[in-house]
């Protein structure tokens, strides 16, 4: 049972890391419909200015710090030199646009910080874990990833639920059109949108720096599995991409912890281990697509049916 | 928010079939006589993925369906193959209709949960579902995993070892383009290539008149699946090799490529297209290692600034020729 | 409207009902529409009468009630089956394929009707069984000389006509039009309106409109539909004097 209890915390970090990348994008695809595939190169841009800027100072928060605004910066010119020109074209454009984007960018990575995975140190006060009952140690780190995750799904629902911009983003969540005719600057609020989807993922990309390595195509993964959170969650609905991303972390985690034990049961060590791997992977696309043959419109859909 | 995309009706496309399938048929003989034997072999892998990317802009091209998955049917077919070659069956009577099967039956199945969604969903599922095929090879721990399988040989056929001939292989595989390149082309100028066509401009239009749209789109997904699955078998076949990395997103993306610059919709230019793929990673690479550095751009560029690629750069061309208005 | 306890109606509504959340956009709507009468659908915006076509014609489903054609319920029916039966329907916001010619248009609307619609090699192009009939039905729109035109290109009076020319493809019972006229010009609306008269008797039509010339001069029978129900069923004169009808939607301006 101990085990079980240290999987559901590792699945609860790993959904709260998939929420911060994925409420950026859901709400992207929900109220600008507009397909980016690079939103996985922001996440992997906050992990490497992370680990850049706290190798410099060697100071874990004043690292964070400068690599949000590098992430912002980032985007934002992202933005204007990019994905400006693609909003009002068709998703085909977007999706190779975005692509080639993606292929720019890991190779850039590499060429600028090379192959090699780097490391992040734990921050000094985190370091060491926690004990729980049981005699489990669960690392006070992981547990801080936690509680970020948490508060940011705090504010985000509060200023999603609660304030007048909130408001804005869900009505255009399900209707964008409308909203402009009704003169809401549509521009303006695209990009609030997107400055603050970008810093969720570069956010999510630095705090899983220390834990996970920082390489090049490493927000490839974690693109495709934040597509299959919004997916289940529903597209533009905040909610949705919560609970579709516990969904997934949770399952995909223990999917992996269990498999190779399973597989131990018909196969050998090496194979088990090998086949368990490519299986587990596989274990969360299988609940994808059994969610979308009972909901192809998915859990929580922020748009109503007209 | 859709781009214009171009659907001759006229019957203009058949010329530049007829002198693309000759050219081909002809470079092998050119080959031999300049004794520039690599060119069968550079040319055969082209004429693999220009078939690749012809099944992709069925359903691309002509559904209006964005597949980001569909290298996912290459995989299988491969690997289909290549486990039926080490398991001693692989002769060509029976790895190239379990290839089709295997990747068709993936496809129907996929297909199911993927058409009842559109837009932007259906660009996701794809994506996850080609993963999951990625994936599933890569638990294929008996038949190298993630590092892949290097096959025994070639497929035989009727038990001969017909394929190990370069230029045989050239011409099965030559067949086999030039055989769906004629299917696809009757089958996009028939009525079920009509019904298809009016789905991707208007599907809720198509339903009120009658037709059963998902039925429709479901039946062009398999057979798109199929056509990616029998490039799968010759891939495999050509290489001698199979790997996950077949089935790998990116891979995805490199066909979307070739679609798009070949011109959406217009067939033939898939060859274009793979051609023109395969010549820039050539020419890239040679520049260097980092060519991914410079592709990544020319993608982007090429999307900001043309609108239907090589197809429509044609079209519009002749239009200008003619001194009448554009389209 | 007269007794016309003989005649079944081709289409009838009984009592829909179609909720939005908190909004009740369809609430409690009956009518019923005669073999060869045109029945008009009035009422200010808001009041549901687009909501009601897509009820009626299948894109969306009531949460309370039932929709019977030529006596079968088809309530639950989908979409391509009610054409197949004989429900057609124009669209508010033109609805063609774009990419195709006119006649490829009406063709593709008559290849639905036809025996296989999903052939796999025969060229759609030079196939007469499918482009005689769709010119036949182009001219009778008026649109015979504009049958090569890519239908993107025609004028928005064309694409409504081509429409209608898709509709009578299908060989309809009934005809749901979801304002028509709308976007036209005086002249074309006129066109339109006699195109209109000359198939009365033919088909039965369920026309949504606001151009209330065309109402008053086309219809058979006028429901007003106000707040998601019906105020008034009747003859033209009869609605146009109803005072409720007045004061809920014609005003008092005299027509």
């Amino acid at each position: 049972m101990s085990l079980l209890a240290i999987q559901v915390l590792n699945g609860l970090q790993l959904g709260l890391l998939m929420f911060l990348v994925a409420a950026g994008l859901t709400l992207v695809f929900g109220v600008m419909d507009f397909i980016n595939l690079a939103h996985g190169v922001q996440y992997m841009m906050g992990a490497y200015l992370a680990a850049t800027f706290i190798g410099w100072t060697g100071h874990f928060v004043i690292g964070l710090g400068m690599a949000l605004i590098g992430i912002m910066i980032f985007g934002l010119l992202l933005e204007r030199v990019m994905f400006r020109h693609l909003y009002a074209r068709s998703h085909l454009d977007q999706v190779l646009a975005t692509f080639g984007l993606i292929l720019f960018l890991n190779q850039g990575v590499k060429m600028v910080w090379g192959a090699a995975p780097l490391g992040v140190p734990v921050p000094e006060w985190f370091q060491g874990s926690v004990l729980l009952g049981d005699g489990i140690l669960y690392p006070v780190y992981r547990f801080v990833i936690i509680g970020s995750g948490l508060l940011m799904a705090l504010v985000l629902w509060l200023v999603v639920e609660k304030t007048r911009l909130g408001m804005l983003v869900r009505a255009g969540a399900s209707n964008a059109t409308m909203l402009s005719a009704l003169g809401v600057d549509v521009r303006k609020l695209f990009m609030v949108i997107f400055a603050f989807g970008t810093m969720l993922a570069g956010f999510a990309g630095a705090m899983a720096a220390p834990i996970l390595s920082v390489e090049p195509g490493m927000g490839d993964q974690v693109l495709i599995l934040a597509f299959v959170v919004i997916v289940i969650g529903g597209i533009g609905s905040i909610r949705g991409a919560f609970a579709g991303a516990l969904l997934v972390g949770l399952i995909d985690t223990l999917a992996r912890s269990y498999s190779v034990d399973f597989m131990r049961l018909f196969v050998g060590p090496a194979a088990a281990r090998g086949i368990a791997n490519g299986l587990s992977s596989m274990f969360i696309y299988l609940l994808m697509a059994l969610v979308l043959f009972l909901r192809p419109d998915g859990l929580f859909p922020a748009r109503g049916r007209t | 928010m859709s781009s214009p995309l171009i659907f001759s009706t006229k019957r203009s496309s058949f010329w530049p079939v007829v002198v693309l399938c000759l050219g081909l048929a002809l470079v092998p003989v050119v080959a031999v006589l300049t004794k520039q034997g690599h060119w069968v072999s550079l040319t055969t892998q082209m004429m693999i993925l220009a078939l690749a990317a012809l099944s992709l802009d069925l359903i691309l091209g002509i559904g209006g369906l964005l597949s980001f998955g569909h290298a996912a049917f290459i995989g299988l077919g491969a690997y289909t193959t290549g486990i039926l070659i080490q398991e001693g069956k692989g002769d060509l009577l029976i790895a190239l209709p379990m290839s089709l099967v295997v990747s068709g039956l993936f496809a129907f199945v996929t297909g199911i949960v993927a058409l009842r969604t559109r837009g932007v969903v259906f660009i996701m599922i794809t994506l996850a579902f080609g993963q999951m095929a990625y994936f599933a090879a890569q638990a294929l721990y008996a038949y190298g995993g993630d590092d892949g399988l290097t096959l025994d040989g070639r497929s035989t056929v009727f038990g001969l070892k017909l394929l190990s001939n370069k230029i045989v292989f050239y011409y099965l595989t030559f067949a086999c383009l030039a055989g769906c390149l004629l299917l696809l082309q009757r089958l996009s100028r028939a009525r079920f290539g009509r019904v298809l066509l009016g789905a991707r401009d208007n599907a809720v239009r198509m339903e009120t008149l009658g037709y059963d749209v998902f039925r429709v789109r479901l039946m062009a997904y398999v057979l798109s699946g199929m056509i990616a699955g029998l490039a799968g078998f010759l891939l495999a076949n050509h290489t001698e090799f199979v790997s996950p990395a077949y089935a790998a997103w990116q891979r995805s993306g490199d066909l979307i490529f070739m679609v798009i610059i070949g011109g959406v919709g217009s067939l033939w230019g898939a060859v274009g297209g793979a051609l023109t793929y395969l010549l820039l990673e050539e020419g890239l690479s040679g520049l260097t290692e980092h060519w991914k550095v410079i592709f990544g751009p020319l993608i982007i560029l090429f999307v900001l600034l043309t609108h239907g690629g090589i197809e429509g750069v044609v079209a519009r061309l002749r239009d200008v020729m003619a001194g009448g208005r554009h389209d | 409207m007269t007794d016309t306890a003989a005649i079944r109606p081709v289409l009838q509504i009984d009592g829909l009902k179609k909720s939005f959340g908190a909004l009740n956009v369809t609430n409690g709507v009956s009518l019923s529409v005669n073999p060869g009468e045109i029945h008009a659908l009035i009422g200010p915006n808001g009041a549901g009468k687009t909501t009601l076509i897509h009820q009626i014609a299948g894109l969306l489903r009531p949460d309370a009630g039932h929709i019977l054609f030529n006596g079968h319920d088809i309530t639950t029916t989908s979409m391509p089956q009610r054409a197949r039966l004989g429900l057609a329907r124009t669209f508010q916001i033109t609805s063609i394929v774009p990419s195709l010619t006119a006649l490829g248009n009406v063709a593709l609307a008559v290849q639905a009707g036809a025996d296989k619609p999903l052939g796999f090699w025969t060229p759609v192009d030079a196939d007469d069984s499918l482009n005689s009939p769709a010119q036949a039905l182009l001219e009778t729109v008026g649109l015979g000389a504009r049958a090569g035109v890519i239908a993107g290109q025609l004028s928005h009076g064309e694409k409504r006509a081509l429409e209608i020319a898709m509709a009578l493809a299908l060989k309809p019972r009934v005809i749901l039009l979801d304002e028509p006229m709308a976007g036209m010009g005086h002249e074309e609306s006129a066109r339109l309106t006699d195109l209109l008269k000359s198939l009365k008797g033919t088909y039965a039509m369920l026309l949504v409109e606001h151009d209330m010339e065309a109402v008053f001069s086309l219809a058979d029978c006028v429901s007003v539909l106000v707040d998601g129900h019906v105020l008034a069923t009747g003859s033209a004169d009869m609605v146009r004097n109803d005072p409720q009808v007045r004061a809920a939607y014609l005003g008092d301006e005299a027509f």
